[in-house]
């Protein structure tokens, strides 16, 4: 029995199963086997395994708009050592504002800063359009275009919490979809899953809160030009480190630390800093740790 | 799974841009939830939240892959499941070496029979969650951590404190009494 630190592979089988048999498990087990493929009498199993993955609804990301309300207050204010003064999103919104697509890289050169963008945007533009797609959509870039609402930043924790990263989200599908990578990225399965289906995302879409408005509902589904964002279009009614409390109570109120942060980069195994595919991860805009 | 992406989005988020802090969330959110749901259902969303509030305060100071960053963010649940446990067993404490060791088995005060309670509106997430629930703890566990956390052999295996080969033990039989169990409800196709 020494199977301590030896690969998956080179793992002896267990006197119960065959060694296909637990290949077919293994693989069912890092998802590399998607049902249809699995041994007859796995199928159902592999049936309830994809089910576990299935995209989030809507009350799985529910609490959006507290865990927003917690990261503000401590990305804006003294908790994040070493985090530069100015506030990013305001790069980012802006030119996203302008021209989505196009503005991709320019998100992450303001993201990331000259020097570290141009090896980024070197070496994969195509992630870099995933990127902005999927991150920048949710909270997208409202505020050039439109003056700030009160409402969105002080309310995370209403049903439209959602409702931004919802809003942002349905922009940049349509947007994903024209380049036929819609499919990819977790944030769309999310929003597929929300709308029951990827040919009801339209129609999901244009009942999706207005994040800022109540609800101009269709509106937005068209103009693929202006994704609309709360959590950054805001930013100007919310000073930062100082986060509008939500009405609801949240459940973890952001100033109460359950534990000091401590040493997050390293897990009780600690699976520190392994080299991965982080190719550009190296040089980010170092926080000299 | 956030893919070739995740240094950059990590780079964001750490730097405090709220889209790429969306996109981690999103992320891991709802894998976290489940597997809370599965390990203490009563008070998955509270510990998501407090999760989160941690992760987010250590959050500039996280190096690493997006296994890692998951790793980080399924043992900072794991931790307050168990902490949780403990306040509410009253058991004595215990050294913070001896954490790893403890199993679901350790949460059983916990853990409900069966998901009903599930704030679920996907049925068939929640029924493969309340059939997982079923299985022995440490079965149901690592099935969890290796297929909803998308965390590797050796990550649950760090992430648990046992030997990858016992986690995949582990693994392969939840899987196999999965199939009984399925096989014995008239599941078929």
């Amino acid at each position: 029995m020494t199977d301590r630190g030896v690969s998956d592979s080179d793992m002896p089988t267990f006197p119960w199963q065959t060694r296909p048999e637990a290949r077919a498990l293994d693989a069912l087990l890092s998802g590399n086997c998607p049902p249809e493929d699995a041994p007859a009498d796995l199928r159902p199993v592999a049936d309830v395994l994809v089910a576990l993955q299935a995209p989030p609804d809507r009350r799985e990301v529910a609490g959006w708009g507290q865990a927003l309300t917690v990261y503000r207050e401590i990305a804006g204010g003294p908790g994040m050592p070493g985090r530069p003064r100015s506030r990013r999103p305001r790069l980012i919104a802006r030119p996203l504002g302008a021209r989505f697509a196009a503005a991709a890289g320019a998100t992450v050169i303001a993201v990331l800063g000259g020097g570290v963008a141009a090896a980024y945007t070197g070496s994969l533009p195509g992630a870099l359009q995933k990127v902005a797609h999927e991150v920048i959509a949710a909270p997208g870039a409202r505020e050039s275009s439109a003056a700030p609402t009160p409402q969105s930043s002080g309310h995370p924790a209403g049903p439209s919490v959602t409702g931004p990263a919802e809003y942002g989200l349905c922009n940049a599908y349509q947007h994903a979809e024209e380049h036929g990578n819609a499919g990819q990225s977790v944030a769309f399965r999310n929003l597929v899953n929300a709308a029951g289906g990827a040919g009801k995302v339209a129609a999901y879409c244009a009942s999706a809160p207005h994040p800022g408005a109540t609800s101009p509902p269709g509106r937005r589904v068209g103009q693929t030009g202006s994704p609309t964002d709360a959590s950054h279009g805001r930013k100007p009614t919310t000073p930062p480190g100082k986060p509008t409390a939500p009405p609801g109570k949240p459940t973890a109120p952001p100033g109460k630390p359950t534990t000091p942060p401590g040493k997050p980069t390293t897990p009780p195994g600690k699976p520190t800093t392994s080299p991965g595919n982080g190719g550009g991860n190296g040089n980010g805009p170092g926080k000299q740790s | 799974m956030i893919g070739e992406d995740f240094p950059a989005v990590l780079a964001a988020a750490q730097q405090g841009d709220e889209a790429a802090f969306a996109a981690l969330w999103h992320d891991g959110q709802p894998a976290l939830l489940r597997y809370l749901h599965v390990l203490a259902p009563d008070t998955a969303e509270d510990v998501a939240a407090e999760t989160w509030t941690h992760v987010v305060r250590g959050l500039v100071r996280f190096r690493g892959t997006e296994q890692n960053w998951r790793a980080w963010l399924f043992t900072t649940a794991r931790r307050r499941v168990i902490d949780q446990t403990r306040q509410l067993m009253r058991r004595p404490a215990t050294s913070l070496e001896a954490l790893p060791d403890l199993t679901l088995a350790d949460l059983q005060g916990l853990r409900s029979p069966d998901a009903a309670d599930l704030a679920l509106e996907n049925l068939a997430t929640r029924a493969a969650m309340g059939v997982i629930a079923s299985l022995p703890p440490m079965q149901a566990e690592v099935i969890m951590l290796r297929v909803v956390a998308g965390l590797d052999t050796e990550a649950v295996a760090q992430l648990l404190g046992r030997s990858p080969g016992a986690i995949r033990i582990a693994a392969h039989r939840g899987l196999h009494r999965l199939a009984s169990l399925l096989a014995e409800a008239g599941v078929t196709r």
